[in-house]
């Protein structure tokens, strides 16, 4: 992943760039085909289109880091020349899996918020079935922190919600 | 009139908080439009520019107070803090940033984070310190609070005097982490004061000599999360300015703003420098010098005024709560008092930013948790109810018990096979065949001794009939909840409550948003529909066979097409036609079969079975010219004669077997069969393009007889309508 963007510029030479800025100010170089799946960054180019000059276009994205931006580019770029190919599902499904079968917690979250801003659905959709996946035999406890969100229930009111189908919380696996 | 979004969203960022979390319940945009992560950035930075939208927040024993910087003619104080609890421990602000209090509990090491615009906070997980520091006593210990752009996340970093360790908290994942650890690179007792004031994306403490003479600005990298070095003023540090002393650190119009008394001048006076460009050494400017009478009191500067001709000071300890207006232009001093302020100690002031920032980091937006609450088992989703009010009400939401629906429709694991033994309900998951599971806990359980019978399935709801009794249920054997369905009040004509023969049919008629079951006494040709919405029976037209020859109904009312279908069959089992029942309109139809099962050329046809295959209507029957081969058709357009396709002939062994296709594999290439003669049942997946089959068991099944298996989604539809009722028991 680490050569991809070095290699892609010499495969796609004739392809022209745009430039996206990071939430953290950094410029990241991406072929405009990758940058028009970002909406915002095709929203931008398309009110920007009277610029003659591709290059001197800089695409801000103040939603996500040049981390999260530096994983995704790739993905996209792979994506794209995937599906412009007549291959099956399964090897889209299968490199998908590559992509986010290390993915940490963390990690997951970041490039959910990242997909969602960025509108780049079928990379949302995945990412929802990985994380439906490893949250479905999680505990209450484990959710909450995973999903961010804060337990508002009195311990009354939870207690109350547990007994009505105790049998739900058989076989949860380990945090 | 409308106002575009876009600008309603720029009058919006311009409110404040109050007006904002009020506004949010003028619509559900609105609301999602203010929630939104890219709405609290627009607002936080209008706050900024604000100036009225800055308030000193000031820490009594008896509470926070707050002023508004544009109006410090009064105090208002913030009453419900979530420390109020504990008015004997007084609490003190260990950090702040954009709009976000760090909190920490004098002599304890609870931490918590307070929005007091929106007065959300939250407790901080404890830190997790090795065993070689035993000494956790936090009132030592440096903290700072600062805001990260890099990973778009709020830090909270405490380094620990005693072992030199190092810890941020993250408030995007609720958790601390040992970062490296810090070192003082000096031999000589040292301190560092200043409170992590937050500059240049970086938190900065003076690092002092044991007489408070500074020697550097120790800054650590909220990016990084490392430590460096940011330099002082030559004039302070160095040899000949020994007589210098540290009073203050503090960010003064985003600059960082060091305060120190100068004692090498006859009279005590402090200087007030400021860092121009962040890291830059030759950027620190004396901004002005002050002289204050009382010689052993510290000055802190807090802000500039909105022109920014004036700097607000707050000398200490002050005889009565003095503040300080000086003029920079002027050279002079102003003091005053704010009205409403106790007399009692308090420490620094704090200026804070009207923000929505949330000290619950909502990680993902809810319509992205929705889709992935989607995609759960029901046995999950049940138990993330107890994750919080609103996913509660998601979960319970009709609106979700659709999607939901919709997604278990898709998704080819979630629907099982339910079979009836007189021992009760097994149930084995499409998607594993090899293991069928016991369902232990039925509302019919109780009697073993009349066996019950599914006779109805819809959208994951069963309808099931005990035999030789009118008891009809339904139950949703994922949720386990289950309702009794009223008696049908017959007329006189018929016996009440004596077993008559019926057809019965369960469906869901999406004009009215309902599920119905449809029963047909076959003695008296009555109809009665069952509403879920309403809870009872009402008496439809009666009955009638479109042919004169039907002596009987076949095919368990397959639900297609949003009608419930039989097979009218001949005394001889030659099938007529389908007779179908509109949900929407609740009268009979016909539906006609294909040409070469019910012309008269063709008297060796045989109805066996009607089923739902891939949402399609399919016949199966047995053809005895053809060597006792099974044809099963599939009406691929409902209603359309033209689009009946015969999809496959098979010819099992034992030849007098009856077949049931039950539902197409996973990936559509091949069809379940169940094969069934008066000794012995078992399975079989027939190979659409192989034309080949193999057969198997499920293990883990009685040997008894048992009626036919039933295909059922899992889902939240409840057996009590459309709303959520708590279980009832008993």
């Amino acid at each position: 992943m680490a050569s991809s963007s070095s290699s892609s510029s010499c495969s796609s030479s004739s392809e022209k760039k745009i430039t996206l800025k990071s939430s953290d100010g950094e410029a990241l170089n991406v072929e405009k085909n990758v940058a028009l799946e970002f909406e915002p960054a095709k929203g931008f180019l398309e009110d920007n289109s009277e610029e003659a000059d591709d290059e001197a276009i800089v695409v801000p994205l103040p939603n996500v880091s040049a981390a999260v931006l530096s994983e995704l580019i790739p993905y996209v770029k792979q994506r794209l020349e995937l599906s412009a190919k007549p291959v099956q599902k399964k090897l889209i499904k299968a490199f998908d899996d590559q992509f986010t079968r290390h993915l940490s917690d963390d990690k997951l979250g970041e490039l959910m918020l990242a997909a969602n801003y960025l509108g780049v659905n079928y990379l949302l959709d995945v990412l929802c079935d990985v994380t439906a996946d490893r949250i479905k035999n999680k505990s209450v406890e484990y959710v909450r922190e995973f999903l961010g969100i804060q337990n508002d229930f009195t311990p009354e009111e939870e207690a109350e919600l547990r007994a009505q189908c105790p049998w739900a919380f058989e076989g949860v696996d380990q945090d | 009139m409308s106002i575009p979004l876009d600008v309603i969203t720029e009058i919006l960022s311009l409110l404040p908080v109050k007006s904002l979390l009020r506004f949010r319940c003028v619509s559900k945009q609105l609301c999602a439009s203010i929630d939104s992560p890219e709405f609290v950035k627009l607002h936080l930075s209008r706050s900024k520019e604000t100036y009225s939208k800055s308030s000193l927040i000031l820490e009594l024993c008896s509470g926070f107070f707050s002023a508004n910087l544009d109006s410090l003619d009064i105090a208002v104080q913030l009453l419900d803090h979530p420390l109020d609890g504990y008015p004997e421990k007084t609490v003190e602000v260990i950090g702040c940033c954009n709009g976000l209090l760090a909190l920490k509990r004098y002599w304890r090491n609870e931490v918590y984070l307070l929005n007091p615009s929106t007065k959300k906070h939250r407790l901080l997980p404890d830190i997790v310190i090795d065993s070689e520091s035993h000494n956790n006593n936090s009132n030592i210990d440096p903290f700072g609070f600062g805001y990260d752009a890099s990973t778009d996340d709020y830090k909270l970093v405490r380094i620990i005097m005693s072992s030199k360790q190092v810890f941020v908290y993250s408030l995007k994942t609720n958790s601390w982490k040992r970062v490296q650890d810090f070192s003082y690179h000096d031999s000589f007792p040292i301190s560092l004061q200043g409170g992590g004031a937050l500059v240049g994306g970086a938190l900065n403490w003076v690092k002092l000599k044991w007489d408070c003479h500074p020697l550097l600005i120790t800054a650590f990298d909220l990016k990084n999360e490392n430590c460096f070095v940011v330099p002082l003023p030559d004039d302070m540090t160095n040899e000949k300015s020994s007589f210098t002393y540290f009073s203050n650190l503090s960010v003064l119009g985003g600059c960082l703003s060091l305060t120190c008394v100068n004692r090498t001048n006859i009279n005590d006076c402090y200087d007030v420098w400021v860092m121009k460009e962040y890291g830059i050494k030759e950027s620190w400017t004396k901004l002005f010098s002050f002289s204050w009478s009382p010689k052993e009191s510290n000055l802190k500067t807090i802000a500039y005024s909105k022109c920014g001709n004036k700097v607000l000071l707050r000398p200490a300890p002050a005889k009565n709560s003095h503040f300080c207006w000086y003029n920079l232009k002027e050279q002079t001093s102003h003091e005053f008092q704010i009205p409403g302020l106790p007399l009692h100690f308090w420490s620094k002031p704090t200026v804070c930013l009207e923000s929505l920032v949330s000290p619950h980091e909502m990680l993902i937006p809810l319509d992205v948790i929705t889709e992935i609450l989607s995609l759960l088992p029901v046995k999950s989703l049940l138990r993330f109810r107890c994750v919080s009010k609103q996913i509660c009400a998601l979960i319970d939401s009709p609106e979700f018990i659709k999607l939901h629906l919709s997604r278990s429709k898709e998704t080819y694991s979630k629907s099982s096979l339910i079979l009836e033994f007189y021992s009760g309900f097994f149930s084995a998951n499409m998607d594993s065949l090899d293991i069928a599971v016991q369902l232990l806990d039925h509302p019919l359980d109780s009697y073993p001794k009349n066996p019950i019978k599914v006779i109805g399935s819809c959208n994951g709801l069963l309808a099931l009939q005990r035999h030789w009794r009118n008891e009809v249920y339904l139950l949703n054997p994922s949720t386990k909840k289950h309702q009794l369905l009223p008696n049908i009040v017959f007329d006189s004509e018929s016996h009440y409550n004596i077993p008559v023969i019926s057809q019965f049919g369960l469906g869901y008629d999406a004009s009215t948003d309902d599920y119905k079951m449809v029963r047909i006494i076959m003695s008296t040709k009555q109809v009665f529909v069952y509403s879920l919405e309403t809870n009872s029976w009402k008496r439809v037209q009666d009955f009638s066979h479109h042919s004169s020859s039907t002596i009987r109904l076949r095919g368990g009312g397959a639900f297609v097409g949003g009608a419930l279908n039989w097979v009218e069959v001949k005394s001889d089992c030659r099938p007529l036609l389908i007779t179908a029942f509109d949900l929407k309109h609740e009268n009979f139809f016909a539906v006609p079969l294909p040409d070469e099962v019910t012309n008269e050329e063709s008297p060796f046809t045989y109805f066996n079975n009607l089923s739902v295959l891939g949402g399609c209507l399919s016949v199966t029957c047995r053809n005895m010219r053809n060597k006792g081969y099974y044809d099963t058709w599939v009406m691929k357009e409902y209603g359309i004669k033209e689009s009946w396709t015969k999809l496959f002939s098979f010819s099992p062994s034992p030849k007098e077997a009856y077949l049931k296709a039950i539902a197409y594999s996973e990936c559509g290439n091949k069809v379940l069969l169940r094969l069934e003669t008066p000794d012995v049942y078992h399975f079989c997946w027939y190979d659409l393009k192989e034309q080949t089959s193999h057969e198997f068991q499920i293990p883990g099944l009685p040997q008894h007889f048992w009626s036919e298996p039933t295909v059922c989604f899992e889902s939240l539809v409840s057996p009590h309508g459309n709303i959520y009722q708590t279980e009832e028991r008993g």
